[in-house]
This record gives C-alpha cells, sequence and structure tokens, in this order.
C-alpha cells in the first residue's frame, strides 16, 4: 500500500469516526477534541485547536490537540488579536507562512507564537452558509503553507466540526447552540479544575493529566466533561485510578 | 430589568435539595421559581445540575411536558410560557441558577441572551466574593478571568489544602488581595509549583 492509498484509508477512518460520533451519543467536549487529535493525525501540523465564539462575539478555546499551558495559552490570546480573529470575523481562511515576520501583523500573538516554537498558522472558518461560529486553527513548527489537498482536508474538518455543533437541525438550533456553547464552555472549565486535581494528586504536567482524564473517561465509558466534574469536585474515588496506573 | 422578559429570579444553593431564594422581581417569578423546586424538576433544577443554560421558548410544547412531567404549565398555574434557566457555575463550582420568564412564548433574542449571559457571570462574581467569609473582599482585579491557569490553581489547590473548589478559589483570591497581585500570577505561580498556599492563605514562596 502505498503513502496515497494509506492517507486515504486515514481519511476514511476519521470521516467514518466522526459520522458515528454524531450519530450515537453526542458529547460536544469528547467531539471536539477528537477532531483536534484528527487535524493533527491526518494534516502535516503540529497542533490544532478549536475556538468557538459565545454569544457576546469573543473567542474561546474549547480543545487542543494538546493541552500544554504554552499552547493552551497561545489559543488564548487569539481572543484579542490573530488568524483566528480575522478569520472569525471575515468568514474566510487565514495564512500566516512565516510568524518569525509576522511580528506587525500581529505584535503579541506572533512573537508569543514564535516563541512556543511555531513557525507558520493557518486558520480556517467554522462556517454554514451565513453562520461563522468559530475556527479552527492549525500550527506547524516549520514555516510555510499547507498544500491544496491539505487546506481541503482542513476545511473539510472543520466543517464537519461545524455541522456536528448545528446538528440538531430543529425549531430550537438558536437554542441548541447557544447551550451547547455555554455548556460546553463551562466543560472546559471543569476539565482545567480536574487537570488541576490530577496534576497535584499524581504530580503530573497539565498535559498528562488531561491525558489520564480521557483515558479513564475511556475505560470507564463516561463522558470526559462528567468525570471531570466528577474529579474536580471530589467525588471521584481517584485512589482506583492510582491502582490503575501501577506499572507492571 | 431585562426587556424581552417579564420577571426572573435568582436561586442560590448547593444542591437542588437545599436552596435559598435570593431575589425575584415579582410574586409570579417567586411562584416560577418554588414551583420548580417543590417538583423537584424544571429548567432550571437541568441547568443547575447539568452546568449548561437551558432555553425554553415554549414551556407548553409537548417534549417540554413530557420532560418535566410534575412540573407543569396547565390552566391555573402562574402564567409562564417562555423560561429560560443559567446556572451559576464556573466548571465544577455550582453556586445557584438565574431564571427568566416571559408571558407569551419565544426565544431569547440573541442582544438578550449576551445581556444575560454577563448578568449570570456577575451575579456569580458576587455570590463567590460574598461566600467567601469575613476577611478581605478582592476588588474587581481579585475576581476570576478566563484563564486556564486560574482552573487548574483552584484544583491544585483543593487537593493541597483538602478543601472544595470554592473554598480552593476564594483562598487564591485573598492571597492575590492580601499580596496586591493579580490572581492570574498568583495561580500562575501555583501551578508552576513556585507557590504553595496554607490554610490561613498568608502562603509561604517555595525555594
Amino acid at each position: 500500500m502505498n503513502a496515497g492509498q494509506d492517507r486515504e484509508l486515514q481519511l476514511a477512518a476519521a470521516f467514518v469516526e466522526m459520522a458515528d460520533t454524531l450519530v450515537t451519543g453526542f458529547d460536544v467536549a469528547d467531539f471536539l477534541h477528537g477532531l483536534a487529535d484528527h487535524c493533527v493525525q491526518l494534516l502535516p501540523v503540529d497542533a490544532a485547536g478549536l475556538l468557538l465564539a459565545d454569544p457576546r462575539g469573543t473567542l474561546e478555546l474549547l480543545a487542543s490537540s494538546n493541552e500544554q499551558s504554552r499552547l493552551v495559552e497561545l489559543f488564548q490570546l487569539q481572543s484579542d488579536q490573530g488568524p483566528c480573529l480575522e478569520c472569525f470575523r471575515s468568514g474566510t481562511p487565514v495564512a500566516e507562512p512565516d510568524l518569525a515576520a509576522a511580528t506587525e501583523r500581529w505584535p503579541l500573538f506572533a512573537p508569543a507564537a514564535s516563541e512556543a516554537g511555531f513557525a507558520a498558522v493557518q486558520a480556517l472558518p467554522m462556517r454554514l452558509r451565513d453562520e461563522v461560529i468559530g475556527a479552527m486553527n492549525v500550527f506547524m513548527c516549520t514555516p510555510g503553507r499547507l498544500d491544496e489537498t491539505g487546506l481541503l482536508v482542513a476545511q473539510a474538518l472543520a466543517d464537519i466540526a461545524t455541522i456536528g455543533l448545528l446538528h440538531e437541525r430543529s425549531l430550537r438550533h438558536q437554542e441548541v447552540l447557544a447551550e451547547q456553547l455555554q455548556g460546553a464552555l463551562n466543560s472546559r472549565v471543569a476539565i482545567e479544575q480536574a487537570k488541576g486535581v490530577l496534576a497535584e494528586r499524581f504530580s503530573l504536567d497539565m498535559d498528562q493529566a488531561f491525558q489520564l482524564l480521557r483515558t479513564q473517561a475511556r475505560s470507564q465509558n463516561r463522558r470526559l466533561a462528567e468525570l471531570a466534574g466528577a474529579v474536580a469536585c471530589g467525588s471521584e474515588n481517584l485512589a482506583s485510578w492510582a491502582l490503575a496506573r501501577r506499572p507492571g | 430589568m431585562l426587556s424581552g422578559t417579564d420577571g426572573a429570579w435568582l436561586t442560590v444553593m448547593s444542591d437542588p435539595a437545599r436552596r435559598v431564594l435570593a431575589h425575584a422581581t415579582g410574586g409570579r417569578a417567586a411562584e416560577l421559581e418554588e414551583l420548580q423546586f417543590t417538583a423537584g424538576e424544571g429548567p432550571c433544577v437541568d441547568a443547575f445540575t447539568s452546568g449548561t443554560p437551558l432555553l425554553v421558548a415554549d414551556l407548553g410544547a409537548a417534549g417540554w411536558q413530557a420532560r418535566w412531567p410534575g412540573f407543569t404549565i396547565a390552566d391555573g398555574h402562574p402564567g409562564a410560557s417562555a423560561m429560560f434557566a443559567f446556572p451559576l457555575a464556573q466548571g465544577a463550582i455550582r453556586v445557584g441558577v438565574l431564571g427568566l420568564y416571559r408571558g407569551i412564548p419565544g426565544p431569547l433574542p440573541p442582544e438578550h441572551l449576551a445581556d444575560t449571559l454577563v448578568c449570570a457571570d456577575a451575579a456569580l462574581m458576587l455570590m463567590l466574593s460574598a461566600r467567601s467569609g469575613p476577611g478581605p473582599q478582592p476588588g474587581p482585579d481579585g475576581w476570576p478571568t478566563h484563564q486556564a491557569r486560574v482552573y487548574q490553581a483552584t484544583g491544585m489547590v483543593s487537593v493541597q489544602l483538602g478543601v472544595g473548589l470554592e473554598e480552593a478559589l476564594a483562598l487564591l483570591r485573598a492571597y492575590a488581595f492580601a499580596h496586591d497581585r493579580p490572581l492570574a500570577d498568583v495561580a500562575a505561580e501555583v501551578v508552576a509549583r513556585r507557590l504553595r498556599l496554607d490554610a490561613s492563605s498568608t502562603g509561604e514562596p517555595l525555594g
């Protein structure tokens, strides 16, 4: 099997998985994190994030392919400045193939991104007809742009994210979207609180803490957001997690 | 009062069974709030437990009636056709619910939704501040910002000191206020493990 066929299989698998998520037991937090992961697996990028606009129009990070604090903050910076904000406002893709030279364009964001080790960035709109609900953001450690195929795949993933969030095609469309976004935002906070609890309890960094949370959610077959809430408020028995993590 | 609705209430509680009604704009609002907690179900109860708003444009629609059989808006009930419930929550911290109602059905317009979210945020901050107990109260700079590190530090401190999340947050804010530092900075120090609070919130820097 050549590289092209391999990639096709990967793409097919990713789309099937996303479609399945939409049809059965839909959980926004799980869905968006899965999508961020697929971006990094399917595209020549090193990090991906999904930012959505709250009803006040402020972009908020909802999922990231990597929970390292520096990356998370880099996404959060973009509520004020950067490719995602431009992309969200224009509804069109925004690319910067050379962040080192982009200080004039984004005086706060570009240096922070360079410092974090990224050389290029691409933002794609999460958009359905007239409605732009956010932006998907990918970072690359080497300068340059996504090629035509990469852009198509990236936009398709962004489109899947959008459809997934707007998929309840009912009279309650606006209400459901608002509820989902606020719920996802609050889940995100609970996830951060849970990361803090796990990082302290098991002496982990934030990314390891998140991976532990996610692994436990899968093995216990529980929604990520729900488990995060339980861990954060102390109702989850973490002693059994310690046993599960013991090597051997 | 936000236009687009007829009345509102604010409920403070730690769980749906233990609540104190903090404020209602009128008798009807108070009645609607009471109804839900007597019935043990309704938009406010769901919003509180899920941490997600619930925007019900038409309570009379069959789907809602089936979801909350004990909370029916039938003849004789105080007239409310639309109800919008907003949890006062910060992640796993749950403080209460902000509820709005309107006598005629219809959605909450987007600009009113945005305003209500701002109000809910302000109410949440006031509640958290009021419940911190005696001692210096953080000013506006000490209110949590939308920073991941603040939430992470909250989780860490709750484990370090064996306290709940809300108390952990109060201790972080009290420390920030006492040392005249932004909350985000204090949180960053905690996350980087350069600062560890003790229960009296004076905290000693490590190393």
